[in-house]
Parts: C-alpha cells; sequence; structure tokens
C-alpha cells in the first residue's frame, strides 16, 4: 500500500497542474455555438455608455429589439430596484434583496416569453441633466411608458410611471445603479386611468 | 363567471362550515400534541422516581460531571433538576421591561417622524410576552407622496415552562400612502392586515430508537386593503402539522423521513367579487446522512403538492393583469392553481489530511397548472452539479471547481394544442484559487475563471438564442513591510464575449477583453500622519465580430482610464481628524479606423476627459459624546470632444456640509435615558445637482428611556 505522504505529494503535484488543466480542458468545455451571419445587417444602433442619456436610449433599444444582452450591458453590476409603493400594496414584499442577478432574470424571462415591446424611456418635457464631472448622476421624474404585446395571443398590457434613475461611472463607463420607481402615471388616452410601474413586470418574471 | 351575488351566499354557507372544520382540526391537533407532550413528560416523570431527590441533584450533578463525559441519556439532566429547584422560588412574573422611543430622520429623500414602544414581560421557565407598539408619518421630498404606519406585535413563548413549547405571535399593520401622480391624480392605498399564528413543537422526543420532532401549526390573517380603488379582503384561517423523525442505523449512517401538511380555508373579495378560497399543502422528504472515515454528507428526496383556488384578475399568457377590452364581468375570474414538485439531493465532503473533495447535486422538476389564467401549465426541470477539488494549507492553498448547470421549463399556453417548446439554459464554470506565500508577509493570489451559459429555445422563440463565455484572470501581489508600509499589486484580465446566435440578432456580437493594473501602498508616516495611494490603468477593447461586414454598421473601439487616488490623514490630537482626499482621473474613448497589412491597428480618438477632485473632511470631539464635522469638495472637469470641430467643455461642481453628534446616556442600567442626535446641513452645486440635492438637512434624532 502507498504510504501516505507518497499518495499526498502525487496528489499535490495534480493539484498543481491544475492551472494547466484548467485552460486545457476550458478550451474544450466552454466552446460557444457559431452564430449566423447578419442577415439584413440592421444592427441595432447602440450608443456609447460614455455619456449617461445614451445609456437610458440603449435601454429603450434593448427593449424594443427584446434583447437580452442590450439591456444588461447598461445594468451596472452593484444595481438596485427600489418599486414604487402602489406595487408593493399589489405583489408584496418581494422586491428586498433586488439586485443584477435578479434583474438579469427579470429582463431574460421578459424577453423570452414571445412580447413584442414599444417604449419611450422618457417623456418629451424632461430636462436631461448634464454629466460632466459627476461620478452619480441622477435623473429624477423622468417617465417612461411601455406598452408588451403578446405574440401568441395579441393582448396588449401597459406601463407607465416617474422613476428616479442613478446612473454611476464604473471604469470607463455609465451604468444604470439605481431604479427607484415613485409614482404611477396616468394613461396618456385616459387621464382618470393609472398605468401600472415596470414593477408589475420584474414582480411577474424575476420572481 | 357567477353573479357575485349568488357568490356571496354560496360562499357563507361554505365559510360556516370550513370555519368550523378548521376549528375542530386546530383543537384536535392541540389536543394531540399537547397529550404526546405530557405522556413523555410523565414517562420522564416515572424515570425521574428513580433518580436522586431534588435535594440531591448538586451532589449527583457533580457525580455525572466525572463518571459520565459524554453526559446522560435520561430525559432531565441535574442541570435540568437545578433549574426547577431554583424555578420554584421565584415568582411567576419574573421581570418588566420597557422601552419607549421617539425620534425623526430626515435625508435627501424623505423626512420620518416615529414613535416606538417595546415592552418584555419575562415570566418563570424563561417565557416571555413581548409587544412592539410602532408608528410612522413620512413625507417624501422628491415625490408627491406620504405615507403614515402603524404596527402592532405581540409575541408569546412557554420557552420551559411546559413540556412542548408553546409559541404566539401576533401582528396588526396598518398602513396609508397617498400619491399624487403627473395628472394631478391621487392614489390612495390602504392595506389593514392581521396575523395569528400559533406553534406548537415537541422536540428530540425519544421512541424505540426514534428520534422525533413534532409542530402544530395553526393561524389566521385578515386583510381590507383597496389600491387604485380596487379592494382585496381576504379573511382565512390554516391549520397544519410537521413530524420529523430519525433513526440512527449504525455509527455514522442515519435516516430521517419528515411530513408536512397545510391547510387553509376562507373568503376572499377582489373588486366587487367574493369568493371561498383555500389551500392544501403537502410534502414528504427521506434524508439519509453518512459520516464515515471515507466521506460524510446526505442523500435526499422531497416530494411535494400545493392546491389553491382564489380569485384573481385575468392573465394573459406571460402572467400579465390583461383587463383591456374585456368584459367587467371577467376581468376578475375564479383561479385554481396546482403545483407539483419533486427535488433530489446529494452532498459529499471527502478529506485526506489538507486534501479535499466536495461534490453537490442537484435534480428538481415541478409542473404548474393554472386552470383560469392564459399561462396555462408549464413544465420545469433543474440539474446542477458542484465539484471541488482543494487542498488548504497556512502557505499554500489551492481550490478548482467545476460548476454544471441544466435546467429547461415548456409552457402549454391555455387552449393552446400543442407546448410553446421548450427553453434550455446551460451552465458550465471552471474556477481556480491558488493562494500561497512565497516569502514572508508576501502572499500572492490567482483566480482564474472560465464560463459558458447558454439559452436556447425550441420552436420560433428561438430568436432569443445566444451563448456568453466568459473568462478572469486576476493575479494580486501584496507584501506588509515594517515600519507600517503595506504595498499591493493588481494584474486583471477579463474576456467577455456575448453571442447572439439567430441572424437577425447576430451583428450586434461583440468581443470585450479588458486590462487592468493596479499598484497601491498604505504608509504609516508616523502615529498622527497616515498616507495611501492608489494608481488604476484600466483598458478596453470591444470588437464587432461582424464589423467586416459592410451593411453591419459598427466600429471597434478601445477606451483606456487611468486613476490616481490619493488619501491623508492627519491625526494631530486624540479628539481631531484631518482628511485630505484627491482623485485624478483621465480618460481616452477612440475609435479603429483601419488596419494595416501587418495587422496593426489604427484608431482615431473621439473624446479625453479629465477630473480633478479635491476632498477635505474635519471631526472634532469636543467633549464627551459630543462630535463636530464638517466636509467639503471640490471637483473640475475638462472634457474635450474632438472632431471636424473640436469642442471643450468645463464643468466645475462642489459640496460642504456640517453637523453635529451628540449621544449621551443618563441614569443606571435599569433606568437608562438615552439621546442621540445627529444633524448635518448640506449644500451643493454643479451640473448633476437637482433641485431637491442642492440645500437640504439630514439628521437622525431621538431619544430612548429604558426603565
Amino acid at each position: 500500500m502507498m504510504p501516505l505522504r507518497a499518495l499526498s505529494n502525487r496528489f499535490s503535484r495534480l493539484l498543481w497542474w491544475g492551472p494547466v488543466l484548467a485552460l486545457l480542458v476550458g478550451g474544450c468545455l466552454f466552446e460557444p455555438r457559431d452564430p449566423e451571419p447578419p442577415s439584413t445587417g440592421d444592427s441595432i444602433p447602440y450608443l456609447p455608455r460614455t455619456e449617461v442619456k445614451n445609456v437610458w436610449t440603449n435601454l429603450e433599444l434593448a427593449l424594443r429589439n427584446t434583447d437580452t444582452f442590450g439591456w444588461e450591458e447598461n445594468i451596472s453590476p452593484d444595481f438596485t430596484y427600489i418599486p414604487d409603493g402602489d406595487t408593493v400594496s399589489e405583489l408584496g414584499p418581494i422586491f428586498g434583496d433586488w439586485n443584477v442577478e435578479r434583474e438579469r432574470i427579470f429582463i431574460a424571462n421578459f424577453f423570452d416569453s414571445g412580447v413584442t415591446i414599444e417604449a419611450k424611456m422618457r417623456d418629451d418635457e424632461f430636462e436631461i441633466p448634464d454629466d460632466g464631472g459627476a461620478s452619480e448622476v441622477p435623473w429624477e421624474g423622468v417617465i417612461y411608458y411601455l406598452e408588451v404585446t403578446s405574440t401568441a395571443e395579441g393582448s396588449t398590457t401597459r406601463y407607465r410611471c416617474s422613476a428616479k434613475i442613478t446612473f454611476r461611472l464604473e471604469g470607463n463607463f455609465w451604468y444604470v445603479y439605481q431604479w427607484e420607481d415613485q409614482t404611477r402615471q396616468s394613461d396618456p388616452d385616459n387621464v382618470d386611468q393609472q398605468l401600472p410601474s415596470m414593477g408589475v413586470l420584474r414582480g411577474n418574471f424575476g420572481s | 363567471m357567477q353573479h357575485p351575488r349568488n357568490v356571496d351566499r354560496r360562499s357563507k354557507h361554505a365559510t360556516v362550515r370550513k370555519w368550523m372544520g378548521v376549528g375542530s382540526s386546530l383543537c384536535l391537533l392541540m389536543l394531540l400534541v399537547v397529550g404526546s407532550a405530557v405522556a413523555q413528560e410523565e414517562d420522564s416523570g416515572q424515570e425521574a422516581a428513580g433518580a436522586p431527590s431534588l435535594a440531591d441533584a448538586g451532589a449527583a450533578a457533580q457525580r455525572d460531571s466525572t463518571d459520565h463525559e459524554g453526559g446522560t441519556d435520561s430525559q432531565q439532566s441535574p442541570s435540568q433538576f437545578q433549574n426547577e429547584l431554583v424555578a420554584v422560588d421565584l415568582p411567576f412574573f419574573m421581570k418588566y421591561e420597557n422601552e419607549p422611543k421617539i425620534g425623526m430622520r430626515a435625508n435627501v429623500r424623505q423626512i420620518q417622524t416615529y414613535t416606538d414602544y417595546w415592552t418584555k414581560l419575562t415570566m418563570k421557565g424563561a417565557s416571555s410576552l413581548t409587544s412592539t407598539s410602532s408608528w410612522s408619518w413620512d413625507d417624501f421630498r422628491q415625490q408627491e407622496k406620504t405615507s403614515q404606519k402603524r404596527k402592532e406585535t405581540l409575541s408569546y413563548n412557554t420557552a420551559a415552562m411546559w413540556p412542548a413549547v408553546l409559541t404566539i405571535n401576533g401582528s396588526w399593520d396598518w398602513n396609508e400612502d397617498e400619491t399624487l401622480n403627473n395628472a394631478n391624480l391621487t392614489n390612495i392605498a390602504k392595506r389593514d392586515f392581521k396575523l395569528l399564528d400559533m406553534k406548537l413543537a415537541k422536540t428530540k422526543y425519544r421512541m424505540g430508537g426514534f428520534e422525533t420532532d413534532m409542530t402544530g401549526l395553526a393561524g389566521l390573517k385578515d386583510q381590507k386593503s383597496v389600491n387604485q380603488g380596487i379592494h382585496n379582503d381576504f379573511t382565512e384561517a390554516s391549520v397544519g402539522a410537521a413530524v420529523k423523525t430519525r433513526y440512527k442505523i449504525r455509527r455514522g449512517l442515519s435516516v430521517s423521513a419528515r411530513v408536512f401538511g397545510r391547510k387553509l380555508g376562507g373568503d376572499r373579495s377582489l373588486g366587487e367579487s367574493t369568493s371561498p378560497s383555500s389551500a392544501v399543502q403537502d410534502s414528504i422528504g427521506l434524508r439519509i446522512n453518512f459520516d464515515r472515515s471515507f466521506a460524510s454528507g446526505w442523500f435526499e428526496m422531497t416530494r411535494g403538492r400545493f392546491e389553491e383556488e382564489f380569485l384573481d384578475f385575468n392573465r394573459n399568457s406571460s402572467g400579465l393583469i390583461d383587463t383591456t377590452d374585456v368584459d367587467d364581468a371577467d376581468k376578475i375570474v375564479e383561479e385554481m392553481k396546482t403545483q407539483d414538485a419533486s427535488i433530489l439531493e446529494f452532498q459529499s465532503l471527502s478529506r485526506r489530511g489538507a486534501f479535499g473533495l466536495k461534490a453537490k447535486g442537484t435534480h428538481k422538476t415541478s409542473d404548474l397548472v393554472y386552470q383560469a389564467s392564459g399561462l396555462g401549465r408549464t413544465e420545469r426541470s433543474d440539474d446542477s452539479a458542484d465539484i471541488s477539488l482543494f487542498r488548504a494549507s497556512r502557505r499554500d492553498s489551492i481550490a478548482v471547481t467545476y460548476g454544471y448547470g441544466w435546467k429547461w421549463d415548456d409552457q402549454r399556453i391555455r387552449g393552446a394544442t400543442v407546448n410553446r417548446g421548450r427553453q434550455y439554459s446551460k451552465d458550465r464554470s471552471l474556477d481556480l484559487y491558488w493562494n500561497h506565500t512565497f516569502f514572508e508577509a508576501t502572499e500572492t493570489t490567482l483566480k482564474v475563471q472560465q464560463s459558458l451559459t447558454q439559452s436556447i429555445a425550441q420552436n420560433q422563440f428561438n430568436q432569443n438564442d445566444r451563448d456568453r463565455v466568459r473568462q478572469d484572470i486576476t493575479f494580486g501581489v501584496k507584501r506588509q513591510w515594517e515600519e507600517g508600509f503595506l504595498a499591493d499589486l493588481l494584474f486583471a484580465y477579463k474576456s467577455a464575449e456575448d453571442i447572439s446566435i439567430h441572424k437577425t440578432r447576430s451583428s450586434n456580437n461583440n468581443i470585450k477583453d479588458s486590462y487592468e493594473i493596479a499598484p497601491g501602498y498604505d504608509w504609516d508616516l508616523a502615529r498622527w500622519l497616515k498616507l495611501k495611494q492608489n494608481f488604476r490603468l484600466y483598458i478596453q477593447y470591444t470588437d464587432y465580430t461582424f464589423s467586416d461586414l459592410e451593411a453591419v454598421n459598427k466600429d471597434d473601439d478601445y477606451n483606456k482610464r487611468g486613476n490616481m487616488n490619493t488619501r491623508v490623514t492627519i491625526r494631530p490630537t486624540r479628539r481631531f481628524t484631518l482628511v485630505v482626499k484627491h482623485d485624478y482621473n483621465r480618460r481616452f474613448n477612440a475609435t479603429r479606423t483601419r488596419v494595416d497589412a501587418t495587422g496593426n491597428s489604427f484608431y482615431r480618438t473621439d473624446d479625453r476627459q479629465t477630473t480633478s477632485r479635491i476632498d477635505l473632511s474635519a471631526k472634532m470631539e469636543v467633549a464627551d459624546g459630543i462630535t463636530l464635522e464638517g466636509a467639503t469638495y471640490n471637483r473640475l472637469d475638462e472634457k474635450e470632444r474632438l472632431g471636424t470641430t473640436t469642442t471643450v467643455t468645463d464643468n466645475r461642481a462642489g459640496e460642504v456640509w456640517t453637523g453635529v453628534k451628540i449621544v449621551r446616556k443618563f441614569g443606571s442600567k435599569t433606568n437608562q435615558f438615552d439621546v442621540s442626535c445627529l444633524v448635518k446641513k448640506f449644500n451643493a452645486y454643479g451640473p448633476a445637482v437637482t433641485k431637491t440635492s442642492d440645500d437640504y438637512w439630514e439628521a437622525d434624532v431621538w431619544v430612548k428611556w429604558k426603565f
């Protein structure tokens, strides 16, 4: 029987080869699929995230094109979401630890659910604050509007809410760091009818 | 959909029947648990009769502690006898504590006024009755919103007073939020929620080699709420029981089984409709534990079912509330939801000296069915496994972990004849962690991670098919020199490749490679002077996979950023601290214009940005418990946009705040008066400063009396 020390040395050597093995095996196991070449050449015109307003525009583009990568790329690794009070009243305390992981689950489930989306992420009256020199920029009172149509049955649901969005500069780029839904806004076609916020979508697809 | 009046009448009869059923079940369950607990108490009493008298308990305890290292198998240990001996002489009510508190908080977001009143009555056998009453009023500064909340809680537990532990928790939550939107439309959301939960538990009941935990549960919930003009009320009672038993087959091998069941019944009102509601939940589990010389771990199987009938809004196939163009009578439906789930889990750990192997595996399946909602039926499967090989020692530790995940879901939309198609998610990851001490006080760390995440859908939804490949390599060295000098160096390489498979999305595919180098040091120059400095250079290249195609409007680019952060801490006296910080950032963004025949890339600089910020903060403790604080910063931002016409913009921003903090305590430990006061005044200017953040107070002031 092999002495324990000798066995230990062999095991140790095996572990020293770990990094090499990891890289070699990694090359085989982690091979992605080959993508199809673009059909039309109309790529989604994302803007460089070197300016705050571009990040918000990118989210609108990601929604319109139901592009998961496009949404995730503009969300900070330290992202948090705070729902509006009415959404909490309806859905209960399910948003307590909403972080980037839950946001990724939400957006992947939402976009994969077979929907088409029309989005306008800020109303015409909103004045964009200057982001020069700041490492964190809040947008207070930005009103977004979404129309979500189910491709399976053609039904449409709508969402409109004012939000406080905090953008943060991380490394070279701006990201959405905190999204706080504040007040549900009225249906543009019927001011007496308040529409839900995206908190309802997050609660539905991310919980 | 039935007429609400008919539903109402039927629901009343059903409610009476259910309440009677729930009440009788509850009584039966309580009797059962108390009965078994009392039976065990009698058994213990018989055992105790043969034991030494209470007066000799002290001597018995001493004898036991010397004779038996592993303790005693009898139901009541000598120390418990001692406790009872002491408890006999003590009054039933032992201690009554009160703690009223009143305070105010203010910050950039909201102003809150609140009161709390906490009481605790400690009784014989460590049983206690705790209650809290709280009230708060919030006025939100950045939106037209006010919120008032009240909460009462009551908690009682018998602890060691009875053979079984009875815990009763009650709460009453009330809140009213009023919001005004941009169209001057007010919404009042009100909720009045009462909850009563009872739990009777007897743990470690031993019989014939079996060790059993038994729990009886009962609860009552009552809610009256209105939001957006829609009422959502319910009154429901529940009763449940859980039994868990364990049997030791032999040394290092045991098996445990558990059963849980719960039934709920009551009434629900949603909008104008009222209907009986019910839920039945049960689960059964079996677990085998092993702890042998070669390995320790467990294997577990669980199966559960949940069935619920309730009123709900009409929902579409995505689960979203859809009442547009729906008749009023069909906006609210009587929903029935059923879910079956099963879980298989395995976990083990093997160790040989400094080496170890850890393995974990899970297989989960579930089947969720909605009768009325468009969601229909969803089947899910989720498999995952992790294997980790490691060696741990003081100077040299290494771990290699392979993670694997495979899950899918498949939906049959209500009314459809075929399934939507499976949506798969496959994850693989390989992690290497290595920590080594080459020289004394020098620590080296290497982390390598590679992962692949794939989302694959069947049928027409596969336009969202995507793969994501990640590679991270981080290398760090840290050395603690003498004379308080700590130096560190970090090098990181990250590569992220996002691949949309379908031709309608693939034009945006790209690979991002980033490099980071960050040296730094902490230097204690003197007892009163500390210096810390970090430099960080970060470069990211983005290469679009199909940018060579003429029709793809994407240009490869790179971004470079350099940061230099300096911090000086001066503490000339014990009471005074001064901190000076300087952050200097420089950033370039560039676009690739061409690649020459030898493969060299040429970039065009698009913009440059330089930011310089100085922070100064001071803290002075003027007397015991009283601290004066203040801070200010100034920032200059220069942005240069290069192009056919070059534009240069300068921005200045700054903030100043001053504050005081007072923390004082008066009186004795049993009759104490606490005062805490933190007040700060903020003034800010600059492009990113909003109306609500240019001039505001931040405060946290409270007084508390404990008696």
